[in-house]
């Protein structure tokens, strides 16, 4: 079984990855947006911030750049969708794929770096709590009020005189620098920064999204951004449990096989669920 | 109010709206008939700005257009509240600032303007609108729609979609808030005889031109 190590790691890593299933709440559930960017913007925000590290920038500036830096990535997918009129999907897929070179040359061309001593990880449950306030207020504004009817009425937001493709493309800044931001955490939790990091992401903000909205089936929009952090926090434990139980006989390189089987069961118990009360 | 001069439209080398001259008073319910396919929508989204026309000219007196639509889901948020629905109207045309759009001073407005309704939404402000039926759905689009300060209402079929009691209702207490108000109005609708008991003046749209409706004709429309 988990020892308390194991669990305080879980809760650790869960708590952020729950930054990528907000941000995924956020293109998913609120902006309508197939976003698959969040593989290339995790390490962009990564890299930039363990650079700026090891060249001795306080860990404060470094991930505000990697804020920034994730946003960069969510522009130009809003971009590509908006003015090249590229398939929301595809655009993400295409810089997610661009950035990887980006990453490298960020990089130096190393593969990965490893951080100052002094770079370790604090405060982690404030960042959680500040984002989950911070969000939840900024969509319950007039504002946030208008970017949830962009992704729910694209029509009847454009005829109340808001711009569409302003209010998606600033969806995408805003879930990209969480993103981005979460690859920097990640990388001061972890001491090192890998260029490859970001493989397979999605499918772990897509499992903080959807285990959240199982446990948490609420409408307050605090909840529900609370909800990834816990869907993901939950997900990491599904995950340690999975490979700790010596009867399923399972190997580290099973991870793909149950993420994609839990995503799968929580899906069909949530279809399960809607055809009853049908 | 309005003054269309011989505004066409033309897309893809059809001319879809051919030299149509319109002018509408301040105050004037006029009703657009026409065929399906006629270009009444086009003739909408000319005088919305949404469609820029090939040649001619629009004058309007304003700015502060609204437009109801023809589905009853199309103009509203239905996985919204009806509150957030209102709120979202609110602010329709202004700028949308970070302040919260949840503010208890906004309540006894939207309670007053749902109550016109007699449908007892002013108490069901938390309910979700995809619980609403399509007649109460499009009694609060077009609440939404004229929310906020408005000289022109556009209502693009908007009872089509609605059983004929639930779409006489609306008529009726459209018309009634519109006099009350002293607004202006252009309707499309098929219904002429909502369009002979509601309209100050009918207009059809044929081949791209349009033309007074004498009030002693009644037409047939598909």
């Amino acid at each position: 079984m988990m020892g308390g190590a194991e669990i305080a790691t879980c809760v650790d890593l869960g708590l952020l990855q729950g930054f990528l299933g907000v941000a995924l709440f956020l293109t998913l559930r609120v902006l309508n947006f197939t976003d698959l960017t969040c593989e290339g913007s995790f390490v962009f925000g990564a890299c930039t911030a363990s650079v700026l590290l090891t060249k001795g920038y306080p860990i404060p500036v470094s991930l505000a750049a990697s804020f920034l830096a994730g946003s960069v990535a969510g522009a130009v997918t809003g971009v590509l969708n908006i003015f090249l009129k590229v398939k929301d999907i595809l655009a993400g897929i295409l810089v997610a794929f661009m950035f990887y070179s980006i990453n490298l040359r960020v990089l130096k061309d190393a593969p990965n770096i490893t951080l100052p001593e002094g770079a370790q990880l604090t405060g982690l449950y404030i960042f959680c709590a500040a984002t989950v306030l911070m969000l939840g207020y900024m969509l319950r504004t007039d504002w946030g009020l208008a970017l949830r009817a962009v992704g729910q009425n694209p029509q009847l937001a454009q005829l109340s005189g808001i711009s569409v493709k302003k209010m998606t493309f600033l969806g995408l800044a805003l879930s990209n620098a969480l993103i981005g931001l979460a690859g920097s955490l990640t990388s001061l939790r972890q001491g090192f920064c890998d260029v490859s990091s970001g493989t397979g992401l999605i499918i772990v903000g897509l499992a903080s999204v959807v285990i959240g909205e199982k446990i948490m089936p609420f409408q307050n929009l605090f909840l529900q951004l609370l909800g990834c952090f816990a869907g993901a926090v939950l997900y990491r434990f599904f995950m340690g449990l999975a490979l700790e139980l010596e009867c399923l006989n399972l190997k580290s390189s099973d991870v793909n096989l149950i993420s994609g089987l839990l995503i799968l069961s929580v899906m069909a118990l949530r279809k399960r669920r809607r055809l009853c009360c049908t | 109010m309005l003054h269309l001069d011989n505004v066409s439209v033309q897309f893809s080398g059809k001319t879809v709206l051919d030299r149509v001259n319109l002018q509408v008073p301040v105050g004037e319910f006029l009703v657009v008939i026409g065929e399906n396919g006629a270009g009444k929508s086009t003739l909408f989204n000319v005088i919305s700005g949404a469609t820029v026309p090939s040649a001619g000219q629009v004058r309007l007196r304003t700015k502060k257009i609204t437009r109801v639509l023809q589905d009853p889901r199309a103009g509203t948020l239905e996985n919204m509240t009806i509150f957030e629905n209102m709120a979202f109207a609110y602010r329709r045309a202004q700028r949308r600032s970070l302040l919260p759009c949840f503010a208890a001073r906004r309540v006894p407005l939207f309670r007053e303007k749902l109550s016109v309704l007699h449908m007892d939404l002013e108490n069901r402000l938390n309910e979700k609108v995809s619980a609403l039926s399509g007649g109460q759905r499009q009694a609060l689009s077009l609440v939404m729609a004229i929310l906020a300060d408005y000289d022109l209402l556009l209502l693009d079929e908007f009872t089509a979609a609605l059983d004929p009691q639930s779409s006489e209702t609306l008529l009726a207490l459209t018309n009634k808030i519109l006099r009350a108000e002293q607004k202006t109005a252009i309707m499309i609708t098929h219904n002429m005889d909502q369009a002979w008991k509601y309209g100050d003046r009918i207009v059809i749209l044929k081949k791209g031109q349009l033309s007074d409706v004498p009030k002693s004709v009644h037409l047939n429309l598909p």
